[in-house]
């Protein structure tokens, strides 16, 4: 058991660090000052980087990257960009990963290389507006029509919806028998009828083009329904498998950020003659905050870990995903009022801090949800079956 | 900074760049009174002149057909930075390590990396950063200048290769000029020369199964006289470590005589002549 | 490393004297000058002069002030500029010559280039930008020894280096670290120095680089704060917008950049990009003086890389005295526009 990175993660992390710092910390605040995206030239490095597609296969312009330097990836970037690492990671893990590991050759073809590349950007969607944790109720309805299926309905909160072009939909078929089923198909902006509805102005993540995308009519081709098969609700659940550690390495990011800069404010800013770290009561909100971030991300890559030897991680990704999001929040709480007033001040990016670690225990499953999975698993353990 | 691309020349240029593994001296640890370094708890970095003189080499490799070599002196685990170059995408890299080498100043250094250089043989342009973070002397390039007998131009603005010859626009003093040199030639970069670029992840994951070429004493010839400490002339008596304390003085007297003390004060750090 | 069979013949120091753009010599060369008489004098060797130029013989007189023993020099149009070849190949000339004990020039662009040179060329050690000579006699190589200090691993540590076996002991000086001594030969009874002139037989066809066209005088771009060597900040104390543009005639006169408080950018003194604290630039100029800034934590935590710190406070209370190098107690705006009045007069 090795709890040291690779040489090779070494490396990534170092990279993608001194990436964040050059690159994004040009925009971070620009981003959430105005909730406008990324210039279209810094998508286009990201690209070039392979962020877009750090572990796709290198034959098709991504870089088979393990999971652990993934998470290195999105906790850099978030540490610094909350918004981007959002964007980055719902790309990654939600759409092109589900299309690469579930999809049909036809679909690994057409929308394989154009996501590895950053060329399209990617999102996924369930929730709409009547439907958040409650997946099973989705309106929204695809009706067989020969080779093609019409859908139509209406999708809320879409991450990247107003910047991407490519979304893994849930939407509901009939599945011949009377019953109803989730499948998930992959649709493109420009098809007909597809619309994106208006951007959220939002607390925080302003970075991301957060919107409501509605289908009227949408003539989706059969060869568009993911892996050809009408069974898509296993598949998004294992989609947000992948995708919950994603969320817990951003949200592992924020509170890295939080946390850094509350500790250096505090071996500098001096009251009473001293650093007001000397003060145990500061002190000690710090120590809680190393401890928690430091269990976060053992949390993390060990999900990271048992996803990549082709064990069951779906557990281990709530449990990251329960963890993170909430220690982030108390970090980000906490470094805030170690700043005093200077904490509430936009000037300051701790205030940003705050308000983009929040949606962490939302979504993608919320923290409740994800105590439901963790508290079904253990029952069944414990439950002697005879 | 202004290089600019032009149209892909059919030249086979063959680059050489000479890059050293440093301590990040931001958080350099030394030992309190002897001031010698902590080399356990002080992280190694690829110095960051040396990273402008790769992209330089990049960028030259990208606009004419160039092979690049990199080449570092060092201990075996100086192979860190080999393969970060080869991360950023250069073709192939040589490590120039053994016990003798061991202590080496800028004089043997010098004379240690030029002979290298003339091993690898078939060179138009070497390439290296202008001062090391940890000696600060800068003194590697105008020695394996004067080694290898080829010119050094340093402070580039822009670099044009033609055929066997390269144009190079540079600022000399306060002024810029345009010089024509014939290959092979020497170049030394640093901050103000170019950006870094990022390396692409697809090309950390491959790095690490590249192959790193090892040199020794053996492959350089010469004797253990010409090299390391045997082969420096300067030796280091003494280190002392050096906190810089804000003095704080204090300066009196009317406005008029502040106003004189402080002039004093620019002229002796040389922000002002006498 | 071996020992040079005739090390005991090297005597005297050797000092390169500089033409500075053409005008006039340098300063750090007469700073040079008086350290090479202390350490001549200390240890009964001869101060010897090389300087190379056009014109130069409208220097020497100036350069005897320093009271050296024998200056040489040499006038030509081809050593109007500093070149890598000829320089290095006339003073190598010198010193197979007369053999000098050390050999010591200002780290310039000129002398970065020349000192490595002729070290090599020599197989001696060469210490640059140093911050300290002395000649001291070690036991330990049984000799005086010239004793060359200098900052090592960017500052963190000062090391103490000696060319023991090899002759000449070479170093470059940084420019501002000996003062220059008052050069009043007039009352000086010491003689006048010996004045040899070299000639120019240089095959100018050896020359590699070759000028293209003429060169054309650097205009200084706007520099970006974090990579401004001088900096002068004005804070709350500046008291107005007037006041506060007036810092920009003052950095104008001293080649550097106007830095801002959060005050300034709010009042609309100035624009936010000039702002230095928590969020805006983080610097690390040669010299930083602050004007009214009472020192908060947001702004000073960007300057601690400054090498030089001066405030200027009319509250000598104020916390960024604590981390200056210098602390000039008096109302900012008075000592601004006495500032800028006294620069004009000092720079012609």
């Amino acid at each position: 058991m090795d709890l040291e990175f690779s040489k090779k993660q070494l490396m990534v992390q170092k990279n993608i660090r001194n990436f964040a710092r050059k690159v994004l910390g040009e925009w971070d605040h620009i981003l959430d000052r105005e909730s406008r995206p990324l210039p279209n030239d810094v998508v286009k490095l990201m690209g070039e980087l392979n962020i877009w597609g750090i572990q796709a296969p290198v034959s098709m312009g991504g870089a088979g990257l393990d999971t652990v330097s993934y998470s290195i990836m999105i906790e850099e970037i978030s540490r610094v960009c909350a918004s981007t690492g959002l964007g980055v990671t719902v790309h990654n893990s939600v759409c092109l990963a589900p299309v690469l590991k579930f999809g049909t050759e036809y679909q690994i073809e057409k929308y394989g290389p154009c996501l590895t590349k950053g060329e399209k950007i990617g999102g996924f969607t369930i929730t709409e507006p009547q439907a958040g944790s409650d997946a099973s109720s989705i309106r929204t309805y695809a009706v067989k029509d020969g080779d093609n299926f019409i859908i139509n309905g209406q999708k809320a909160f879409v991450t990247n919806g107003g910047t991407g072009e490519i979304f893994l939909v849930g939407a509901m078929v009939d599945d011949g028998s009377g019953k109803k089923q989730m499948a998930v198909f992959i649709m493109d902006k420009d098809m007909p009828g597809f619309e994106t509805g208006k951007i959220e102005d939002l607390m925080g993540m302003r970075g991301n083009m957060v919107s409501e995308l509605s289908f009227h009519d949408v003539k989706v081709p059969g060869k568009n329904l993911l892996g050809g098969t009408l069974k898509g609700f296993s598949m998004a659940m294992k989609t947000l498998d992948i995708g919950r550690i994603g969320i817990a390495s951003q949200a592992l990011g924020i509170g890295v950020a939080a946390y850094e800069a509350a500790a250096k404010y505090a071996s500098e800013r001096k009251q009473f003659n001293k650093p007001i770290g000397k003060f145990q009561a500061v002190s000690f909100k710090l120590a809680d905050m190393k401890i928690e971030l430091e269990a976060a991300r053992l949390l993390i890559y060990k999900a990271c870990f048992l996803k990549d030897s082709g064990r069951a991680f779906s557990v281990e990704s709530a449990m990251c995903k329960a963890y993170a999001p909430a220690v982030a929040m108390r970090a980000c709480k906490e470094a805030l009022q170690i700043f005093g007033g200077y904490g509430y001040v936009k000037e300051l990016p701790v205030e940003r801090y705050f308000r983009d670690a929040k949606i962490t225990e939302i979504y993608e499953g919320t923290s409740e949800v994800m105590k439901i999975i963790i508290g079904n698993s253990i029952l069944s353990e414990f439950t002697d079956k005879y | 900074m202004n290089l600019q691309i032009n149209i892909r020349e059919k030249l086979m240029l063959n680059i050489i760049v000479c890059t050293k593994q440093v301590p990040k001296t931001g958080n350099v640890k030394v030992y309190k009174g002897t001031g010698t370094l902590n080399r356990k708890e002080t992280e190694n970095i690829i110095n960051p002149d040396d990273l402008h003189a790769l992209e330089l080499a990049l960028h030259l490799k990208e606009k004419y057909e160039s092979h690049v070599t990199v080449l570092t002196m060092g201990p075996d685990n100086a192979e860190d930075i080999l393969y970060e170059a080869y991360a950023l995408g250069v073709d192939k890299c040589v490590l120039l390590s053994d016990e003798q080498f061991r202590g080496a100043d800028t004089y043997a250094t010098s004379l240690t990396l030029s002979r290298a250089i003339e091993k690898l043989g078939g060179y138009d342009i070497i390439l290296t950063g202008m001062t090391a973070i940890d000696g600060n002397t800068s003194h590697v390039g105008y020695q394996i200048s004067e080694f290898l007998n080829i010119p050094l131009i340093t402070q580039i603005n822009d670099i044009e290769i033609i055929e066997k010859h390269a144009i190079i626009n540079r600022l000399y003093g306060h002024e810029y000029q345009k010089v024509e040199v014939d290959l092979p030639i020497l170049l030394a970069a640093d901050k103000e020369t170019n950006h870094v670029r990022f390396s692409k992840f697809s090309d950390i994951n491959n790095c690490f199964d590249k192959k790193i070429i090892k040199m020794n004493m053996e492959d350089l010839g010469g004797t253990e006289d010409d090299y390391g400490i045997k082969g420096s002339p300067s030796i280091v008596v003494k280190t002392e470590s050096f906190t810089h304390k804000r003095q704080q003085e204090k300066i009196d007297g009317n406005l008029d005589e502040k106003v004189e003390q402080f002039i004093d004060i620019l002229k002796k750090h040389n922000i002002l002549k006498y | 490393m071996k020992q040079v069979t005739d090390i005991e013949e090297y005597q005297n120091i050797m000092v390169f004297v500089e033409i500075r753009d053409h005008e006039q010599v340098l300063e750090g060369s007469f700073e040079l000058l008086s350290k090479a008489r202390e350490l001549a004098d200390k240890s009964d060797q001869k101060v010897d002069v090389v300087v190379l130029g056009k014109d130069v013989e409208q220097y020497l007189s100036d350069i005897e002030l320093s009271n050296p023993d024998r200056i040489f020099y040499c006038s030509h149009e081809a050593l109007k500029h500093y070149d890598s070849q000829i320089f290095p190949d006339m003073i190598t000339q010198l010193i197979k010559e007369h053999k000098p004990f050390a050999f010591l020039a200002t780290f310039t662009e000129a002398g970065k280039d020349l000192t490595p040179r002729l070290a090599q060329r020599f197989a001696t050690g060469c210490t640059s930008h140093c911050t300290d000579l002395d000649i001291e006699h070690l036991p330990d190589y049984g000799r005086d020894l010239l004793l060359m200090k200098r900052p090592a691993f960017s500052g963190n540590v000062i090391a103490t280096i000696v060319s023991p076996h090899t002759m000449p002991q070479m170093a470059t000086v940084q420019p501002g670290v000996f003062r220059k001594q008052s050069r009043d030969r007039i009352n000086n009874k010491s003689e006048k120095p010996e004045m040899i002139e070299l000639a120019f037989d240089y095959d100018l066809s050896k020359i590699r680089i070759k000028n293209l066209s003429s060169p054309t005088r650097w205009e200084k771009k706007h520099v970006l704060l974090e990579e401004a060597s001088l900096i002068v900040t004005g804070g709350r104390g500046v008291k107005d917008k007037k006041t506060f543009k007036l810092l920009h005639e003052l950095a104008g006169l001293l080649n550097g950049e106007v830095g801002a408080t959060r005050v300034p950018v709010f009042k609309e003194w100035c624009s936010e990009e000039r702002m230095i604290g928590q969020t805006g630039k983080s610097i690390k100029p040669k010299l930083y003086i602050s004007f009214g800034v009472s020192g908060q934590i947001q702004h000073t935590s960007s300057i601690v890389d400054s090498e030089i710190i001066v405030s200027v406070n009319i509250d000598e209370k104020a916390l960024i005295s604590e981390m200056s190098d210098y602390v000039i107690n008096e109302d900012a705006a008075s000592f601004i526009k006495q500032l800028i009045t006294r620069l004009k007069k000092e720079i012609r």
